[in-house]
């Protein structure tokens, strides 16, 4: 609501001008140049130009400003201002993560505001509590903890904002957010959990949407275990665990079974023809038969004396804790045993980060781009990336790779469907839901834009219209 | 006096030392750590982000080497340093909580000495009588009560069942100026508290009490054929107020430290809750900063409590 980022983005999540009007790359995909948008002023009255975005971006991939999103950006070589408001993008590699990655993502930042501030001295500089910003709203007043109130920006580029305040309010609790929706207190609670959801929307009122989010769960596989190790096992594990059951009980069936890695929000790249796996204990069953997983007297099976007993590692929340102990009883019910252990968040992810598990619970998501390098690709193992699991699969890595660098949708996608598929048969994770985002809203609210999960929601909240 | 607060002052600072290195070293050792706070799993976060973001934070060098410089910083600037989450200066972050804390256990103490000395009072005019052994017992039941347990089941009746008090939080969206409504909040967490912590003081009370019944100067008031209300409230009472002096000194540090369960478990936005979340987000300047105030006021109300005891018992005095 501050800040813009260069491109917008709108239905299925496809760039759209914003503070850049046009973009183009040439035909090594390696130098883009952005074109943008004059007459911008910020908040302050300073004119917006092409030494913002080079500010926003040398600093941004600059290691010494401690940016924790400085590690996708490595393959940003250089930024330059050809004239005020021409930028060129010198990249390392073609990289079609790029637009959507750092023209879509990237809120750019006042040069003005930063004069003399080295960039390791950024996050200690007092922007942050007097931002300013391109944008349709300005901070007006900010209760840490507890509100922040914005007010209209009246530099604005993008005309009139029918909405002239917004006031966000901190509530730490779930049940006072519900309250305050039931109360009429409150105009619009995002995120809401399942359990809010059942409880608003039936209100007369009061709208609940359910919004596709970019974000698939799964319990991590460290293919360094042995039994583990065998992609029978890991397929009926799959066949074996009852996932309507956590989307049902944990979601109230605002998830749906995912059948793959990616998740089902990212419309143009998810592989909708990829059928999930069904619940078919019997199944699971008789694949462990036959691959000579024999049960033992204690009604765990092993063979050559690997038992197939595994401990998941999960961090303590309500909702871990139960999709635990329903993996448990369903994966006891086909002879694998399973031992929960529960660690605090801190620990956990330190852990889990280390490959030091066997299962774990984790997600993937956030970005609308199919790109999965660094969980996946064999070269990505750590310390270099994030497949902590240590799968390996060449065909896979050639589609990552390739994914990566072609530029062109149609082309692209077929590396990622091929992905999908591959990936879905090896089983590097025990695939498990894809969530909605759930929001809330009265229906003096009338939201126009794109309906899309997070701030994409709130990308237009200016053009909304409010009934008195 | 003076010199005694002096000396006390001055031999709390090596005391100050040692706490410090302590719960540094404790930090240091535990397993996890700050790289919780980057929580998402996307693309960002490779193992080279991560590193960097650590290393940002000085985080990359032993903990003992983070603790020199953690305490360079406090005694050459004066300062407890920023929060590795949003950045902010600790002494902010505490200075915006501290005011909450106060509100809900100042509340807390004073229901508490409210109902307790009264009760002390009547136990102690009334021992053994039946009266006597019920209080004692609810008494020590009730401190007995698991604070966190007693917290979830009144949210449960009175909160999600009964719906006559909100769960959590300290007001109401749009009327967070409102001082009833504010009220409306703490009365749950206020009552943990009181049934939680009403125990001691009440048995100090009576304790002290009835030594003061059985002293000459009582005897001699009702022979001067005074009430027995008057012996009691105005020549026992006042005497039997010193233990209370103690309590109240060594309660500065929990109004002020916070209590840490109760304000999780109620959502107050507290010193409790600040620094719980900075443990479980490994917040290592936060939970720095919180320890050291908190330290630095249990001393400060030991010293408090002794001090008060000189003015209200003439008979002490310290050299």
């Amino acid at each position: 609501m501050i800040f813009d980022t260069l491109l917008g983005s709108g239905a299925d999540y496809k760039p759209t001008p914003n503070l850049a009007l046009s973009w183009n790359s040439d035909a090594t995909g390696k130098t883009w140049t952005v074109h943008l948008r004059k007459g911008v002023r910020w908040s302050d009255g300073a004119p917006f130009t092409a030494a913002d975005v080079v500010w926003t971006f040398d600093a941004l991939i600059d290691p010494a400003t401690g940016s924790p999103y400085n590690g996708q950006y490595t393959f940003i070589r250089h930024v330059v201002a050809l004239d005020p408001f021409t930028v060129r993008f010198q990249l390392e590699s073609p990289n079609a993560t790029f637009v959507e990655n750092a023209l879509q993502s990237r809120w750019i930042m006042p040069e003005h505001s930063f004069r003399g501030i080295p960039h390791a001295q950024i996050k200690n500089s007092a922007f942050g509590e007097h931002p300013i910003g391109t944008g349709a709203y300005v901070l007006e007043r900010w209760n840490h903890d507890q509100e922040a109130v914005f007010g209209t920006n009246r530099y604005w580029w993008g005309g009139t904002q029918t909405v002239r305040t917004i006031d966000i309010r901190v509530v730490l609790q779930d049940q006072g957010r519900t309250d305050a929706m039931l109360g009429g207190a409150a105009d619009l609670d995002d995120r809401i959990g399942a359990d809010a959801a059942q409880r608003l929307a039936n209100v007369p009122g009061i709208h609940v949407i359910d919004i596709p989010d970019l974000y698939t769960r799964f319990i991590n596989v460290n293919l360094h275990t042995p039994g583990l190790n065998d992609v029978v096992v890991r397929r009926a594990m799959m066949y074996g665990w009852d996932r309507a059951a956590v989307a049902a009980g944990l979601r109230h069936s605002h998830a749906t079974i995912a059948n793959g890695v990616e998740p089902e929000a990212i419309r143009y790249w998810h592989d909708d023809g990829l059928k999930p796996y069904p619940y078919d204990p019997a199944r699971a069953n008789a694949l462990l038969d036959g691959a000579g997983w024999k049960r033992s007297a204690d009604g765990v099976r092993a063979k050559n004396g690997v038992p197939l007993a595994f401990e998941l590692l999960i961090p303590n929340s309500l909702l871990s804790n139960d999709i635990a102990a329903g993996f448990s009883a369903d994966m006891n019910d086909i002879g694998i045993a399973i031992s929960v252990h529960v660690l605090d968040y801190a620990t956990f992810i330190e852990q889990a980060n280390a490959s030091k598990f066997q299962l774990a619970y984790s997600g993937w998501g956030g970005q609308p781009d199919p790109d999965m390098l660094t969980l996946l690709d064999s070269k990505q193992m750590p310390p270099v990336g994030n497949n902590v699991g240590f799968y390996s699969n060449p065909a896979v890595d050639r589609d990552l790779e390739a994914g990566l660098v072609t530029l062109d949708p149609a082309r692209r996608k077929q590396y990622y469907d091929d992905m999908q598929v591959r990936t879905a048969r090896d089983v590097p994770e025990l695939f498990a839901t894809n969530e909605f985002a759930l929001t809330a809203y009265r229906d003096r609210v009338h939201v126009t834009g794109p309906i899309l999960p997070g701030l994409y929601l709130f990308s237009n909240v200016a053009k909304w219209r409010l009934d008195p | 006096m003076i010199g005694y607060a002096i000396r006390r002052i001055a031999g709390a600072v090596p005391l100050l030392l040692v706490i410090s290195f302590v719960s540094y070293a404790l930090m240091g050792l535990a397993p996890g750590g700050p790289s919780a706070i980057l929580s998402e799993q996307s693309r960002a976060l490779t193992p080279a982000a991560r590193a960097a973001f650590v290393a940002s934070l000085g985080l990359d060098k032993p903990w003992y080497v983070q603790y020199f410089y953690w305490l360079k910083e406090l005694v050459f600037h004066g300062s407890l340093g920023r929060s590795f989450v949003g950045h902010r200066p600790v002494i902010a972050l505490i200075g915006e909580k501290m005011p909450v804390t106060m509100e809900l256990l100042g509340l807390a103490i004073v229901v508490t000495v409210l109902i307790a000395i009264p009760l002390g009072v009547a136990a102690a005019t009334r021992r053994n009588s039946a009266f006597d052994v019920a209080a004692t017992a609810v008494a020590f039941i009730a401190y007995g009560i698991p604070v966190f347990w007693l917290g979830i089941v009144l949210i449960d009746v009175f909160a999600v069942g009964l719906r006559w008090f909100p769960s959590g939080g300290i007001a109401s969206i749009g009327r967070e100026n409102d001082p009833l409504d504010r009220l409306w909040h703490l009365v749950l967490p206020v009552a943990t508290l009181v049934v939680v912590g009403f125990a001691p003081w009440m048995r100090y009370q009576r304790a002290k009490m009835i030594d003061v019944l059985g002293q000459p100067f009582i005897r001699t008031a009702r022979s001067k054929g005074l009430s027995e209300r008057a012996v009691i409230y105005r020549h026992a009472l006042r005497n039997a107020l010193i233990p209370i002096v103690t309590l109240l000194g060594l309660s500065l540090p929990t109004l002020v430290g916070g209590a840490y369960f109760i304000e999780y478990v109620f959502s107050v936005p507290g010193m409790g809750y600040l620094a719980l979340n900075a443990v479980f987000q490994r917040d290592y300047p936060t939970v720095m900063g919180i320890t050291i105030i908190s330290a630095v006021f249990v001393i400060a109300g030991n010293l408090l409590a002794d001090i008060g005891y000189a003015l209200v018992d003439p008979r002490v005095r310290y050299e």
